[in-house]
């Protein structure tokens, strides 16, 4: 036996592992939060819901091993186990040589690069259990490809068509490709006369055309006729179409096309020279990883934001403030939210918000993305807004599909609002989950014991943020701006409380909204130091309106120094814009007010 | 396979497939059992489907003997549901009399015999059929909405309309507020908005799409009433914007910024304003059954100048006020008489809608909230009536609970009443059904059955707008959807006054 002839295989489970290790070592935060952005529940109801359209099956089973995810390393082993299954199924639907086994890596390579291209879309898909529909449903189809083979070269034609009847139901797209395929593959079959070859490719194709549409007709009702063909394959609509992101599939389709259509013996023989076979070797490997690159969604903001929000979840405020610091790039509002969150949490905001870097990024993706579907929901809980987390919750499950991570916050919501038997009713769901259901089982606790919510660190303080007065209004979907309004209009005699509205005045840089929160805050903190930040606003605001008298005050000595400092740069830089002056004044004073004040403008919040 | 082999698997299917027993030992408890969905000691239409129950909370078996005379049903496992056949025999056998239903639960190894209760079988029948519209409580978005229709004898729930055959990623599309003329589902109406939207009409066999809007009247036609048996359906006309609450419990107001009334003749396609004074809200006509008198709500509201005549309704939301008013019509002429009040809640405070007269016309039941006209969301909403020969009204007892009761319908027999109650998590909307006597008082409502007794805990829609039918309507989904996607609709005429 040669030493090459494994070669071949040996390079495809290099490679599986190649693509486990870098999804786990640098994709653990986002298949985290794919999981919590997924919901199988072990009901008949769930089940139930998921085949009301063709291709539920799918989307039964991909919501089945998202779950898996939620530790990351189960996940990656379920999906690089699926890979295999369908590499595996491949070979012998086409009868692939061994010698030829990196081909099969093609289509793993074109599902890896269907889920890795996601960035920002994973808040905004509504196919459920994406990340396996796409293995599983081509992993389906090859299974039926293969079995196809098999059947006597008499019943194929009517094999076709009992296979689009069946397919179309369970695996949606990937049935009628398996059919497509069945009818190509026909046209390679030894065994079939001339005539049985085109009887089966018509049938195929007519079986593609009308299957769907009968199944629209008698079956279906929840597939707009427009979809049909469609069925079991994500929608990259918004507002608008984004057409690119469907490449990986239609290569996919082309490639198993490809694979399916009579290869011509010359091309055949030629293929078996050594050379040329490595060659070949090679270069679909290169184009594997270059491709798989170019999709791969990179965005250091998308990172942060994902490992900022872990971070909360598990409270770890001190981790959300690691993530913030040393920040390389403008960040994006959904961030400077975060790490902001994190202060306040630790009592730190008054001293220390401005030592991070600020900004207002856009959003790395071609959609329009709102800061209330990837951070909203859980900044306005933290705040204590549960109706409006609730609200948010709400409106995306019905909008995207019902999600652990929604699910969750409706319970927090529902206990701390006192809502126990709804909150009962999140928490029944989140038990029927493999991974969700301990901490489902937690909070049942709070709903049968409202009073012990008090002794919890976490609901303790919400419960102190939560809102006392009711108004009628809308956040027209901008949490900061509604966050920071509202807060601002708070009356508290909580210190907790009553510096919110301090921060939110500082926020809006409103000197006559400042100073009564000033006092305030003055007033509730008796004998204790003013933290530096209040400190500069003041000096900063006594100094430009005059209104109050700060002369008595007792400011920190870098607060003075800064300010008198500040203001000479500022009178020899006198004639520059703010974008000139950004650059010199931010080494010395980009951690003080007085750089937020006059050199950070027009935050646009989302 | 052995034979051993083969022999435990039949052992074991044969024991899994036992009848269930009355535990012979067992400690008696003297509370009533508690179980879930509460159907101890209500009142049931003598054709209604079998109630299904488990323990509301741990048990790892339960035990049920239903029992009438010599009758006796025996049911066992987690959960209590007797087949439909044999529960249909029963309460034929039972109608006008009580069921008696005892309850074991074991814990462990032991057995808990619970108080007897009773289901009573009233011998007045309930409409074979209902239907309702099922969404989600979500404020603004929604996705999937689907108008359903439900066998009230059996769990043969059937998909009406959905609006996903007519929706895109893009553009979405609401369908809502679907109405009979007297409980036909021959002739019937329900609006889509947004996209491909228009009023679809079923009438005798005929299918079309209605364009209501234009420059004469307010809006489309939004909450309907059928005519009882002319052609004709008056309609209010409402512009309506939300707001969120952020403390209330109450969390969304949904407020209407001016509403009128307005008449179609669907034989004629024509439309008219029937009251559209500026100051006056006008919404929920409903139709008496003679036909001669529409009955409405309207409140008073003057909009404040200095302000966006949005954000005035969202800072005086409270002070809408909606009194419940009436009209003589003359079927002949097709006149409409002026506006007499019939219930001034203003004066008590509070505000009146959704006003549903009785089949005899004697009653007149609405909804009582503290404020508003939208009291789906309002946790304080209560069902009251008025009694139209005494003009008395008067809490309902018995069909109220502590939460929200709000929309509601009469069955044709006038003995049965179907409402939207929260009542079990004050979050989602279930429907619940009471018996109301010649005397207009009510039994204990029970919740709408299901196969899984679990359902209504894990399903997360509400249902909305339930009414009665006498059978299901024929047309499917794909059929409703033809018309809606096939044309714009067609042009209402507006006239001055409608006849003959």
């Amino acid at each position: 036996m040669k030493p090459t002839k494994h070669l071949p295989l040996l390079l495809v489970a290099v490679a599986l592992c190649v693509i486990a290790w870098c999804l786990l070592a640098f994709e653990d935060n986002l298949l985290w939060k794919v999981q919590e952005l997924n919901l199988f529940l072990n009901t008949g109801m769930f089940f139930e819901q998921q085949m009301v359209v063709a291709g539920g099956f799918l989307t039964w089973l991909g919501t089945f091993f998202t779950e898996f995810f939620y530790y990351s390393w189960q996940g990656v082993l379920m999906l690089c186990a699926w890979w295999a299954l369908l590499m595996w199924l491949t070979a012998k639907a086409f009868c692939v040589k061994e010698k030829w086994a990196v081909l099969m890596l093609v289509p793993v390579a074109l599902l890896l690069a269907s889920n890795m291209e996601l960035g920002y879309w994973i808040y905004y898909l509504k196919l459920r259990g994406y990340f396996f529909v796409g293995t599983i449903g081509l992993a389906g189809a090859m299974a039926c490809v293969w079995g196809y083979r098999f059947v006597p070269a008499t019943f194929r034609p009517v094999a076709v068509v009992v296979a689009g009847a069946l397919l179309y139901p369970l695996l949606g797209a990937y049935g009628l490709l398996a059919v497509v395929l069945m009818g190509l593959l026909s046209c390679r079959q030894k065994d079939m006369k001339r005539s049985q070859k085109a009887v089966t490719c018509v049938l195929a194709l007519f079986t593609v055309l009308l299957v769907p549409v009968i199944y629209y007709w008698t079956v279906y009702y929840q597939t707009n006729y427009d979809y049909i063909y469609r069925a079991a394959l994500p929608a990259f609509e918004v507002d608008d179409a984004y057409p690119e992101y469907y490449t990986p599939f239609v290569l996919l389709g082309l490639f198993y096309v490809a694979m399916a259509l009579p290869f011509p013996e010359k091309w055949q023989q030629k293929a078996e020279k050594t050379s040329l076979w490595a060659v070949c070797q090679v270069a679909l490997l290169a184009a594997m990883v270059c491709g798989v690159w170019h999709y791969w969604y990179h965005d250091y903001n998308f990172e942060k934001e994902l490992e900022m929000r872990r971070a909360m979840e598990q409270r770890d405020w001190e981790g959300m403030l690691r993530s913030a610091a040393a920040y390389k790039e403008e960040p994006t509002r959904a961030v400077v939210m975060m790490k902001n969150l994190a202060l306040f949490r630790l009592g730190r905001q008054g001293d220390e918000m401005y030592h991070y870097k600020t900004g207002a990024k856009a959003h790395n993706a071609p959609m329009r993305v709102n800061m209330t579907q990837v951070v909203g929901r859980a900044i306005y809980y933290e705040y204590g807004q549960a109706n409006y987390c609730y609200r948010w919750c709400l409106e995306d499950g019905v909008e995207f599909g019902w999600r652990a991570e929604y699910l969750k916050y409706m319970t927090r919501c529902a206990l701390l609002k006192e809502e126990t038997e709804v909150a009962k009713k999140y928490i029944r769901l989140l038990k029927h989950t493999r991974f969700h259901k301990s901490w489902a089982e937690a909070q049942e606790q709070y709903a049968c014991h409202p009073e012990t919510m008090k002794d919890s660190e976490e609901y303790a303080i919400v419960k102190r943020l939560m809102m006392k007065e009711d108004h009628l209004g809308s956040d027209s979907g901008l949490a900061e701006m509604y966050l920071m309004n509202t807060l601002l209009d708070v009356n508290s005699y909580d210190p907790l409380v009553q510096e919110l509205t301090l921060l939110s005045a500082l926020w809006k840089k409103d000197i006559g909204l400042f100073w009564p929160r000033f006092f305030n805050y003055a007033t509730l903190h008796k004998g204790e130091h003013m933290p530096k930040h209040y400190q500069e606003a003041a000096y900063l605001y006594g100094h430009l309106e005059h209104q109050v008298d700060i002369s008595q005050m007792p400011f920190d000595e870098d607060v003075v120094r800064n300010y008198n400092d500040f203001m000479a740069l500022a009178q020899r830089c006198s004639g520059m814009t703010e974008e000139q002056m950004k650059p010199l004044f931010y080494p010395q004073f980009g951690r003080t007010f007085y750089y937020e004040y006059f050199l950070i403008r027009n935050q646009k919040s989302n | 396979m052995n034979y051993n082999k083969l022999l435990s698997i039949l052992v074991l299917a044969l024991a899994a497939c036992h009848s269930a027993s009355v535990p012979e030992s067992y400690t008696q408890s003297e509370s009533l059992p508690d179980i879930y969905p509460d159907y101890t000691d209500v009142t049931i239409p003598v054709n209604i489907a079998p109630l299904t129950f488990m323990i509301n909370g741990e048990a790892d078996e339960m035990v049920a003997r239903l029992t009438f005379g010599n009758e006796e049903m025996v049911l066992g496992g987690d959960k209590i549901q007797p087949d439909v056949d044999e529960w249909h025999n029963l309460l034929q056998q039972a109608q006008g009399k009580d069921i008696t239903v005892e309850v074991f639960a074991r814990q462990g190894e032991r057995w808990t015999g619970y108080k007897p209760f009773a289901l009573h079988v009233s011998p007045d029948s309930i409409d074979s059929w209902l239907s309702y519209r099922l969404i989600s409580p979500s404020y603004v978005a929604y996705e999937e909405l689907t108008l359903n229709q439900r066998c009230l004898e059996n769990y043969d729930e059937r998909v009406m309309v959905d609006n996903m055959l007519c929706s895109t990623e893009k553009d979405g599309q609401c369908v809502n507020c679907h109405n009979y003329q007297q409980y036909n589902p021959d002739r019937m109406l329900f609006h889509a908005r947004q996209n491909m939207g228009g009023t679809v009409m079923a009438y005798d066999g005929k299918l079309m799409k209605i364009n209501m809007s234009g420059d004469s009247i307010l809006s489309a036609g939004v909450y309907p009433a059928w005519h009882p048996w002319l052609p004709l359906v008056v309609f209010s006309s409402n512009k309506t914007e939300q707001a969120f609450h952020t403390a209330h419990n109450n969390k969304i107001e949904v407020i209407d910024t001016g509403s009128d009334l307005i008449a179609y003749d669907v034989e004629k396609n024509q439309v008219t304003n029937i009251e559209n004074d500026p100051v006056e809200f006008e919404t929920y006509p409903v139709w008496a059954p003679d036909g001669k008198t529409v009955y409405y709500c309207s409140a008073h509201f003057v909009y404040n100048d200095s302000l966006e005549q949005d954000a005035d309704v969202i800072l005086r939301a409270k002070a809408f006020k909606y009194n419940i008013y009436k009209k003589s019509f003359d079927p002949e002429t097709m006149t409409f008489g002026p506006r007499q009040m019939v219930f001034n809640a203003d004066s008590l405070g509070k505000s009146a809608t959704l006003p549903r007269i009785s089949p005899d016309g004697r009653f007149l039941v609405f909804t009582m909230g503290n404020y508003g006209c939208f009291h789906i969301w309002h946790h304080e909403a209560d069902l009251w009536m008025i009694n139209l020969d005494s003009a008395v009204a008067r809490r309902m007892e018995g069909i109220n609970s502590d939460d929200t009761e709000s929309y509601h319908s009469w069955s044709s027999n006038g003995r049965w009443m179907v409402v939207s109650s929260r009542r079990e998590d004050g979050n989602y909307t279930r429907p619940f059904f009471a018996h109301v006597d010649e005397q207009g008082r009510c039994t204990k409502p029970f919740v709408l059955p299901q196969a899984n007794p679990e359902y209504h805990r894990l399903f997360m829609k509400c249902y909305n707008i339930p009414e009665f039918m006498y059978g299901p309507v024929k047309y499917s989904p794909q059929d409703f959807a033809r018309i809606l996607r096939k044309s714009d609709g067609q042009p209402v005429q507006y006239v001055q006054k409608l006849v003959r």
